[in-house]
């Protein structure tokens, strides 16, 4: 019986994705809600996605928690780390204990095991063989994802890939280059935006992520542009 | 900072079919300067558009959007119409201007022009915005932490979201630009012996606050 809730609840996460999918669709909207769903399908309990920018660094893109200690490890991941080594060779990475890594990543390890992290599983971000970016996935078990979550793990960073490039046909280098340094860029937009709001409104940045999303929803604008409304000061939230 | 402008402006002109490039970045003081430019023309079209106030630079600057200009002598130039005359007699035949920003940071410009007419390709547009976006994140990052050419670790990498975070709350607090915002940050650490990271902590934290007192 789980295995039909499983696959049920699999095809209605595919499902609400694909309807996201429509024309104006928010990229940056998608991969949040994608990270979300990667939690819920893989049993996870927190989940970033990272982009590379133009010095082949890691960029946090999206995170399940606005929680500073989240990204922290995220962002630690930007030196050395299973997710920078996913990055690297285009494959996934996973470690089924972290707690066994402390030499190979002693400051990865210590942040991860610290927020209760045991296991971690990095799916690449793929366009045809080069690698952009990767997708982690964290787990307060010990253990190795089953070949059917790899593959639903993969199929969801596969989604994320194609609505942050979103002209199909993208054979051109610079033009993919392009395309992911302005989802980084409107990253920076929805920080800034966050600060702005967390200030004037006197609540904390994760409250101001959400308040600044639930506009984006309601009012059918995507999270650049309602970002970019608070700091020209036309939008108070 | 000379050297990063110069690599900078080389790799405009590496690779993209352009005749000269120049690169100009606000700095924060009332006038800010020309960088670097290739030679002497393209030095001399952000100077006039500098000192008239007027031209492509400055709506790339407001609108945060590259403005093109493929063939400037059979134009008219209604928005800019001094430079518009003053660009028909240089050798100049096309102009395109890409701004500078990192998020609503503005950093800057980059100007490039050619002597003979004709659009950039798509994917030379595309080549330029992704030049444009790693120059100003160089000057950023030069702005933040001068001292090292490169990301000195984490604790100084100009990328970290409590920077950004910080920029918006400050932003808040003193109303102009986020750049001014971004720059007060900066003064703050220095004058403080911090990095960037930590007074950007203290802000979040809110132990720091720039609001002006109210009658001063």
């Amino acid at each position: 019986m789980e295995s039909i809730t499983r696959a049920s609840r699999v095809s209605a996460a595919f499902v609400k994705i694909a309807d996201a999918l429509v024309d104006e669709y928010d990229p940056l909207d998608l991969v949040q809600t994608l990270v979300e769903e990667s939690v819920e399908l893989l049993d996870g309990t927190a989940a970033g996605l990272m982009l590379a920018d133009p010095n082949g660094v890691l960029q946090v893109l999206a995170s399940t928690s606005e929680e500073a200690r989240l990204v922290e490890v995220l962002q630690q991941e930007t030196g050395t780390g299973p997710c920078i080594e996913c990055y690297d060779a285009g494959a996934p990475v996973t470690i089924r204990d972290i707690t066994g890594t402390r030499d190979r990543w002693p400051a990865f390890s210590e942040l991860a095991v610290a927020q209760g992290f045991r296991s971690v599983h990095a799916f690449p971000l793929r366009l045809r063989g080069r690698s952009i970016g990767a997708m982690n996935l964290f787990r307060v078990d010990v253990g190795e994802l089953g070949a059917e979550d790899i593959a639903v793990g993969q199929a969801l960073t596969d989604v994320a890939t194609i609505s942050i490039l979103q002209e199909r046909t993208i054979r051109e280098n610079a033009v993919v280059n392009d395309q992911l340094q302005r989802a980084l860029n409107s990253r920076i937009l929805i920080e800034q935006a966050k600060g702005m709001i967390a200030y004037t409104a006197n609540i904390d940045t994760a409250e101001a992520f959400q308040r600044l999303r639930g506009h984006a929803r309601s009012n059918n604008t995507s999270l650049r542009d309602t970002a970019q409304a608070v700091l020209d000061r036309t939008l108070t939230l | 900072m000379d050297d990063l402008c110069s690599a900078l402006c080389a790799a405009f002109m590496d690779a993209l079919p352009i005749s000269g490039v120049a690169l100009s970045a606000f700095t924060g003081s009332e006038r800010e300067t020309t960088l670097c430019a290739s030679d002497a023309l393209a030095a001399r079209l952000d100077e006039l558009q500098f000192d008239l106030g007027e031209g492509p630079r400055w709506e790339a600057v407001v609108t945060r959007s590259p403005v093109l200009l493929p063939d400037v002598r059979s134009m008219t130039h209604e928005k800019w119409p001094v430079f518009g005359t003053a660009l028909a007699g240089t050798a100049a035949q096309a102009l395109f201007v890409f701004p500078l920003a990192v998020g609503a940071v503005d950093i800057g410009v980059v100007e490039l022009y050619r002597t003979t007419p004709g659009d950039l390709t798509e994917s030379e547009r595309a080549s330029a915005r992704v030049l444009a976006d790693r120059a100003a994140w160089s000057l950023l990052r030069q702005l933040l932490v001068p001292d090292s050419g490169e990301d000195a670790g984490i604790g100084l990498s100009a990328s970290r979201r409590e920077i950004h975070q910080a920029t918006g709350m400050v932003l808040a607090q003193i109303g102009g630009t986020a750049a001014e915002a971004l720059l007060l940050l900066r003064a703050h650490a220095f004058a403080n012996g911090q990095t960037v990271r930590e007074t950007s902590d203290e802000v979040l934290e809110r132990r720091l606050d720039f609001t002006p007192p109210p009658d001063a």
